[in-house]
């Protein structure tokens, strides 16, 4: 494309989709699908809408819908009229969703009805906005919700999404061309109480990122690209939905991620021969320990590699992971501000080096002092990058934006260093961003939503290491004079004023945190004051059920304790026959002083069962023991 | 089989042998059917 | 019901062409219906039977927390059913190998049922579907002679069911190897040319014309069972599931408690995690849930006390063998290679001859006869 010519390369996407892609091809699978048929009249019908609305070029409309089909749809349409999407967290605390719409400045919004009544947004958004509820496309997908919805639909004046499309022409008109400059969507990096920082991505900004990834990727029509990443983060929305709308492939986001819905992920990878899978680095941790049926997950002929985003992926997991699936992993290096990644780690050999970040594709990158020099290789400084893909800015705070972009290079706030062959890694941060589980969670926001609670003193946040989430977020909390405190007590008021995602994953109620001179708190201090808590047993020293039990497993299967693990079964363990296993059982309740009910005995076939039972015995046992 | 072939030869003999075996054992059980058959059961069904 | 029969093939084409046309969705449904259009046309009774276990299992087993008691009723109730059906067989029968009278697959779905409730009771599944449960018990290439095969496995195949040639091919292989068993094998080269090979030597060497015919009842024994499960899991291949194996070359393992894995395996795991556990589980005693899961294994077969006995016999032989594993350690270590090879070999032929002698009990009509054979065996001999 010529670069003087300056139009919007994101429109050819929908002309592809409208013009040579069979209508019947899935474009979204998921609870509710989308052909690329039904998302193209979709798109037109909603753009009948936004002229209805008199939403112009740039304007900007909020979405917040748990609805993947409905948010999809509609941040796509948006996408395509050169209307500004602002996607929120449906989810999010009522605080957060306050600063956020406020921040926004929206001319429209369409959330769920939950969301309309819990927020009250018919008060906080802006007096001449228009407010659609979204009743959600679950209703549509059953018979019995779809005859009494039309039933409802005739009668009811409300104007509600989707039912409000019917009443709609599609325009039959194409869109005019828009200009490269338009502002595609803003997504909002920091919440609660600290002034919101919008990142505003242009056009120009998303269809760079794209062509890199469909080229760098090598992703075509026949990709099927697995990602169920939240759609207000640019790895759900931009590395899932514009992706696969870009290299005219099918988005496949069949169920909300839950822990205990994992087997099932990875079940519907062989079914739905998927071909890619974009996820977090703690997300791989959780695959990482499932049992010993999955591991044939990724052995369909047509998957081709994993990518890991949005946080650091740990060199031990990464070579694990590989060697025990035989998936190929990317790790990718990126930030909202500039699109999603800025630097690959394979797939292809140039780039890729177990333990890094890889190098810098289709834009480039820098590392440099505080004075802006470049270090020596091999030595640490930022890592600044420049690009396309880098954001225009952040909304309506010029400050914000010269403080991060200077002469064009966004500077990151992440320390890095390259090797000898010019592979960067990540060593540090120059931000107290803590990421844990991909998202971004600054200790500023948690501190101060934990010091507005009431009994709340003082309190400090910061991230330290955890294997499966990169870091945690951890927390201390001063009560104030004469008021007791719990941590269950202050995490359920948390959750009333902040988003599950900031809930610390530790609370340690203390009763003074260490501070310097000028009133800091030294946060090395208290990072190993938290060490020094975690070291001592909770109660009793019986914290070594683990240990125990599989003491016990080794003396009685007569097998090395290290071979040993919570995955441990008869199938995998020599000398665990049956009798062997009756045995171990007896020996568990010498161990333990304790009689195992039948139910019990039954339930245990591997040693993480017998942990479990044991604990849930032991916890049963102390509860009584406190009632009595 | 034809994996087990595979390893040892190349795909067009490999394939010709492993539609020879089916074919005998294809022949083998036709024939046995044709035969009268002594009919042993393990279990009733 | 012959499993080498046109009709049988009739039915697996008439499942398996429109199973992979229809949408996913659809092909669970379209599965059980055709195996319940299978079981009306060929045993009504059968087809009755299932239905009022399946809705049992389902309906009795729906609350999050299933008590003791109810699973113990409900598995009281099924395997009453099952328990009556065995006893009319085997009073009305004289040779109950080769006579079928017990509603077609009860046997087999009966067991399904039962392991379901008790892991729903101990609970490692939570509670699945109405139609979930129906597409498990109505599943056509295990019901007419197993695998027992189990839920959950049953289950995530399901969940990762696709067209899949590579499994398809080796489903067709599997099922023509299962031909070649049962047909060729063993109805033709076993139950003809060795059976004549035992009739020409009857007059001349009394005992080892004895010997082989009871090889020949092992022999066949393997061949027919094994080739049914081949056709049932090639079958389940075909559909995109892949069924639990049930033999695992039991002929050559080194002792008795190694056979019983790697023969009928799904019948005795099922024993294993369904009595002998709940033995252990109520008394402790692992010798005496040995004997009763070995009984459980008999009576499975027929409820007789020929029966009876093979289970004692086989149960002993465990027994046995768990208590010279205790002794074990007493005894001298072999260093020699060629020793302990000798060693391995005289254990496989010990516990191959073992598990025949242990047939003969099954396969004469009456214990007379079955004197008569173990005479001729360890008596006749030049």
């Amino acid at each position: 494309m010529a670069s003087g010519c300056a139009v919007s390369e994101v429109s050819s996407w929908f002309d592809d989709a409208e013009r040579s892609i069979e209508p019947a091809k899935p474009f979204l699978v998921g609870p509710r699908s989308l052909s690329y048929g039904e998302l193209c009249e979709r798109t037109r019908r909603l753009g009948a809408l936004f002229q209805e609305l008199g939403l112009q070029r740039d304007d900007r409309v909020v979405v917040a819908t748990e609805d993947d089909s409905a948010a999809i749809s509609i941040f796509l349409a948006l996408l395509r009229y050169g209307i500004t999407a602002v996607v929120l967290d449906p989810q999010a605390a009522v605080p957060e969703l306050e600063s956020l719409i406020g921040a926004a400045d929206a001319r429209a919004l369409l959330a769920d009805r939950a969301v309309v009544a819990r927020a009250g947004l018919g008060s906080i958004k802006r007096a001449d906005a228009a407010l659609i509820p979204i009743d959600g496309d679950r209703a549509e997908s059953s018979f019995l919700g779809r005859l009494t919805r039309g039933l409802r639909g005739s009668r009811s004046p409300e104007r509600a999404y989707p039912a409000v499309l019917d009443a709609l022409a599609p325009l039959a008109q194409r869109p005019p061309d828009l200009p490269e400059s338009t502002l595609a969507y803003i997504l909002f990096t920091s919440g609660t109480t600290s002034q919101p920082k919008g990142v505003e991505i242009t056009h120009r900004n998303l269809a760079a990122q794209m062509r890199t990834f469909v080229r760098h990727y090598g992703l075509g029509r026949d990709t099927r690209l697995l990602n169920v990443l939240p759609l207000h983060h640019t790895d759900g929305l931009t590395q899932g939905v514009t992706l696969a709308l870009s290299a005219a492939a099918t988005l496949h986001r069949p169920l909300r991620f839950r822990v205990d819905r994992l087997p099932a992920l990875l079940d519907g990878i062989r079914a739905e021969r998927v071909t890619h899978l974009v996820t977090v680095p703690s997300v791989l941790a959780l695959i990482a320990n499932l049992g010993a049926e999955h591991d044939d997950c990724f052995a369909g002929e047509e998957f081709r590699f994993v990518i890991s985003t949005a946080a650091y992926l740990d060199e031990g997991l990464w070579r694990r992971f590989e060697a025990r699936f035989r998936a190929p992993m990317v790790n990718v290096y990126g930030l909202t501000e500039s699109v999603c990644e800025a630097l690959y780690c394979g797939p292809d050999p140039e780039t890729r080096r177990v333990g890094t970040i890889g190098k810098p594709v289709d834009c480039e990158a820098r590392i440099v002092t505080e004075a802006g020099e470049d270090v020596a290789p091999g030595e640490t400084g930022e890592l600044i990058l420049r690009g396309d893909n880098i954001m225009r800015g952040y909304f309506r705070m010029p400050d914000a934006t010269a403080a991060v972009l200077k002469d064009g290079w966004f500077h990151t706030g992440d320390l890095a260093a390259t090797d000898r062959d010019g592979f960067y890694r990540i060593v540090g941060r120059k931000k107290s961003v803590i990421i844990t589980g991909g998202m971004n969670v600054y200790p500023e926001d948690v501190t101060s939503v934990l010091r507005s609670l009431p009994g709340v003193l003082d309190a400090v946040t910061f991230g330290m290491p955890d294997p499966a989430w990169g870091e945690r977020v951890v927390s201390c909390v001063v009560p104030a004079a004469g008021r007791t405190l719990s941590v269950e007590g202050i995490a359920a008021q948390f959750l009333e004023r902040a988003s599950r995602e900031k809930l610390p994953l530790e609370i340690h109620i203390v009763a003074d945190l260490p501070r310097g001179p000028a009133g800091k708190v030294i946060l090395a201090e208290a990072r190993a004051m938290v060490e020094q808590r975690r070291a001592v047993p909770a109660e009793g020293g019986d914290g070594g059920i683990r240990e125990r039990v599989l003491a016990v497993a080794a003396g009685t299967f007569k097998t090395d304790l290290r071979s040993l693990s919570l995955e441990s079964d008869a199938g995998n363990t020599a000398g665990w026959s049956s009798l062997a296993h009756v045995e171990f059982l007896l020996a568990l309740e010498v161990e333990f002083e304790l009689r195992l009910a039948p139910r019990d005995l039954m339930s245990i076939v591997s040693l993480g069962d017998a942990v479990r039972v044991i604990e849930a015995r032991d916890a049963g046992d102390r509860s009584q023991r406190g009632a009595a | 089989m034809y994996a087990f072939l595979r390893r040892w030869l190349p795909e067009g003999p490999a394939t010709m042998l492993v539609g020879l075996w089916y074919a005998l054992l294809i022949v083998l059980v036709l024939w046995s059917l044709v035969e009268p058959q002594a009919e042993f059961r393990y279990v009733k069904l | 019901m012959s499993v080498v029969s046109l009709s049988l093939f009739g039915w697996m084409v008439f499942a398996v062409a429109p199973y992979w046309a229809l949408p996913d969705r659809l092909r669970a449904a379209w599965l059980s219906g055709v195996t319940f259009a299978f079981l009306v046309v060929h045993a009504p009774l059968s087809a009755a039977i299932l239905l009022g276990f399946a809705a049992a299992t389902h309906g009795f087993t729906r609350s999050d927390r299933v008590s003791g008691k109810t699973a113990f009723l409900l598995c009281a109730a099924i395997v009453l059913v099952l328990v009556l059906y065995k006893l009319r067989v085997s009073v009305r029968f004289t040779d109950a190998l080769t006579t079928l009278a017990i509603p077609l697959g009860l046997s087999y779905y009966a067991l399904r049922c039962v392991h379901y409730v008790i892991e729903r009771y101990k609970g490692t599944l939570a509670p699945q579907s109405a139609q979930d449960i129906g597409s498990y018990l109505f599943f056509l290439p295990t019901l007419l002679a197993g695998p027992i095969h189990r839920y959950a496995p049953f289950h995530r195949d399901a969940a990762r069911r696709r067209w899949d040639s590579r499994l398809f091919g080796e489903g067709l292989e599997r099922m023509l190897y299962g031909y070649v068993k049962i047909a060729f094998l063993s109805n033709y080269v076993v139950s003809q040319g060795l059976s004549s090979l035992v009739l020409d030597l009857q007059a001349s060497h009394p005992s080892a014309s004895t010997y082989l015919s009871v090889i020949e009842r092992g022999l066949n024994g393997y061949l027919q069972f094994s080739g049914y499960s081949d056709i049932a899991i090639g079958f389940g291949m075909l559909l995109g599931y892949r069924v639990m194996e049930n033999f695992n070359w039991p002929f050559v393992k080194k002792n008795i408690s190694e056979f019983w894995k790697s023969w009928h395996i799904s019948l005795s795991s099922w024993c294993r995690d369904y009595v002998y556990m709940v033995v252990v589980a109520l008394s402790r005693r692992p010798a005496l849930a040995a004997l009763a899961s070995m009984l459980a294994i008999g009576l499975w077969h027929e409820i007789s006390c020929r029966y009876l006995l093979w289970g004692l016999y086989n149960g002993l032989g465990i027994v046995a063998w768990q208590q010279f594993q205790r002794l074990k350690p007493m005894l001298p270590r072999i260093e020699s290679p060629a020793a302990a090879l000798a060693l391995d070999a005289a254990a496989v032929l010990l516990t191959f001859h073992f598990v025949i002698l242990g047939f003969v009990l099954v396969t004469e009509p009456t214990l007379g006869d079955v004197l008569t054979v173990y005479r001729s065996l360890f008596q006749g001999w030049p």
